[in-house]
């Protein structure tokens, strides 16, 4: 069995099992789970993945805030020795409430966002972040994968956050949709999840995804903890 | 209590035989009465059912022998209670036939075949000696179905009430509850008495049996049955029909007993975690907690299917054994299990399970 269809077949593990389908809701797609494909290019065996149209949406039941988590991610990367090196990298995770005193603030928000949450069904999104590779050729340091809030927003969001800023970025560890489900479960479904969580299948699902998109990243940066002549933060910005 | 069995066989001994042991070993407060049909009455007239009114129906499966007028029946045991079945559907049907049956090759082990019966059990088991406790298996599927049978309406509401099942576990019953009889909004006894014996009561999720609970709740089987932990967690015990085959125990009020008992802090925790702490910090019994077989840890949080021992989840994987309903607790068999037992079946594991046994070296 190749890395690729061991790493799809534990996708699709992942998706008949009630923690996770149940969670779930399929916006605007056929309910299939996501796959993650292969190209070839110059004998290089590039993997990719691309959920930007379709995004992942789970729904928050418990929350006093969040109604639904939208994951948009996208990806590329070369396999090397059974582990990934991220070519292209974008995740952006927006947090969407329903609840009608965030989606409109009568002492913040003009009597216009009432009108345009009330054509959309009353959601709001609340928080967006996104994690993405550095861009070639930027000209202010930036950590080589990182996390920031904002961004350039879809018509139908209304964050509060304005979409201009760009900063502070973190540096961060590139995750795949199962690393981030893992984020999921533990943030927002702490207490039903954690029989399901301590599985076997499970643990090894997760590891089997931090081995392929995370051990390279982490062993680079405990190399630049140990150099005296730089920084972490200082590595993380001069590489590409 | 006065029972009446209805009793089919093909050889008069035997009639005679187990039906005088099932009338005489009747306990205090119960007089069971058996009527016995060589099972070529049928053929003549079938019609002759229409004046029966039976409590149970115990039906042979073997109706090789000719009777006295030279005729035999035509058909087997399961065949014969499928016809019963049309004819009785509020009432209990069980083969009872003998232990070798089994392994004949004509008899048929499909599950839908035997669909229509409640259960196969053994003539030899009648005779006292053997301590089976078959007897008191007989009163009660019919006790049981005689409830069942006196209940109206037929809705899920009865259905509820007949159980005793606490109000926290209702959402979960109607859940499982078949969507075909939901629709019809009423069920026969057969259906009903399906449903609670052979899911409800046969899987563990909504009941839990006791090395299920002592898991649970974090406790070792030997603590869950000293006197003080069955104390109480009295009102958590399964009192509903057809309890007397089992002892199960309502998991949600398990839950709710539990928690309330707690403080704060214990109740945080998860309850295997939680609530030996809050025995062991009130009583003077101490609570010994559930232990993983294969590697010793505590808590244990699920119960080997194979070994019936407590297990880390981690250190055990799904088995696709039977097709339990979704709400119920996964089949899981423990590493231990799969080290050293010969009973597994490596075709129940899925692809991601046949992987990890691989990586563990959990079978060469």
């Amino acid at each position: 069995m190749t890395l690729i269809s061991e790493y799809n077949r534990n996708l699709k593990w992942l998706f008949i099992q009630k923690e996770i389908y149940k969670k779930l809701h399929y916006a605007n797609q056929a309910d299939i789970p996501p796959i993650c494909k292969i190209k070839e290019i110059n004998g290089k065996r590039i993997w990719y993945m691309d959920l930007l149209e379709t995004p992942l949406i789970f729904k928050i039941t418990s929350h006093d805030v969040f109604s639904e988590i939208e994951i948009l991610l996208k990806f590329e990367a070369e396999e090397i020795n059974e582990k990934l090196v991220i070519i292209q990298y974008g995740v952006n995770i927006r947090l969407w409430s329903d609840k009608s005193q965030y989606c409109y603030r009568e002492l913040f928000d003009s009597s216009r966002i009432k009108e345009l949450v009330d054509q959309g069904d009353w959601k709001r999104v609340m928080i967006r972040f996104h994690i993405e590779k550095k861009e070639p050729n930027v000209t202010l340091p930036e950590p080589f994968c990182h996390l920031n809030f904002g961004g350039k927003q879809s018509s139908n969001e209304y964050c509060w956050i304005p979409t201009t800023i760009r900063e502070p970025r973190f540096p961060h560890p590139p995750m795949d949709f199962v690393l981030l489900l893992e984020y999921i479960l533990v943030n927002y479904y702490p207490n039903e999840t954690r029989d399901f969580r301590e599985k076997r299948e499970w643990i090894d699902i997760v590891r089997f995804s931090q081995k392929l998109f995370q051990e390279n990243y982490f062993e680079v940066c405990q190399s630049w903890l140990s150099d005296e002549d730089n920084t972490y933060l200082g590595h993380q910005c001069s590489i590409c | 209590m006065d029972l009446n069995i209805l009793y089919f066989d093909d050889e008069q001994t035997d009639l005679d035989r187990y039906g005088d042991l099932i009338e005489e070993n009747s306990p205090s407060g119960y007089t069971l009465k058996v009527e016995r049909m060589i099972g070529t009455a049928l053929i003549k007239n079938l019609n002759i059912l229409d004046t029966k009114f039976p409590d149970l129906i115990l039906v042979d499966f073997d109706y090789s022998n000719v009777d006295t007028n030279d005729e035999v029946l035509g058909m087997n045991g399961v065949t014969l209670s499928n016809l019963l079945r049309q004819k009785f559907p509020h009432v209990p049907i069980v083969i009872l036939t003998r232990l070798q049956i089994e392994q004949r090759a004509d008899f048929p082990h499909n599950e839908a075949i035997l669909a229509c019966i409640d259960d196969i059990k053994f003539k030899e088991d009648l005779i006292p000696t053997r301590n089976s406790n078959l007897i008191k298996y007989f009163i009660s599927i019919a006790v049981g179905y005689r409830k069942l049978r006196d209940k109206e309406p037929k809705n899920l509401t009865n259905l509820i009430e007949l159980i005793s099942a606490p109000e926290t576990s209702f959402d979960l019953l109607k859940m499982l509850y078949p969507i075909e009889q939901a629709k019809r909004k009423t069920w026969t006894g057969f259906e009903a008495a399906t449903w609670i014996r052979k899911i409800l009561m046969n899987f563990p999720g909504i009941l839990y049996n006791p090395i299920f609970s002592a898991t649970y709740l974090g406790i070792s089987l030997d603590s869950f049955q000293t006197p003080e932990v069955q104390t109480f967690f009295n009102s958590a015990r399964y009192i509903g029909i057809f309890s007397e085959e089992k002892d199960l125990w309502w998991k949600t009020k398990i839950f709710e007993i539990a928690s309330n008992s707690m403080e704060d802090p214990e109740r945080k925790l998860p309850l295997r975690r939680g609530f030996i702490k809050y025995w062991n910090r009130t009583h003077s019994l101490q609570l010994v907690p559930s232990v993983c077989e294969f590697k010793g840890d505590s808590p244990a949080e699920t119960v080997c299917y194979l070994s019936k021992k407590p297990v880390l989840l981690k250190y055990s994987l799904h088995y696709y054994v039977d097709n339990r309903p979704e709400v119920m607790d996964e089949a899981r068999v423990s590493f231990k299990s799969i080290q050293s037992r010969d009973d597994v079946n490596f075709d129940l594991f899925d692809e991601i399970a046949k992987e990890i046994i691989k990586k563990q070296k959990l079978k060469p």
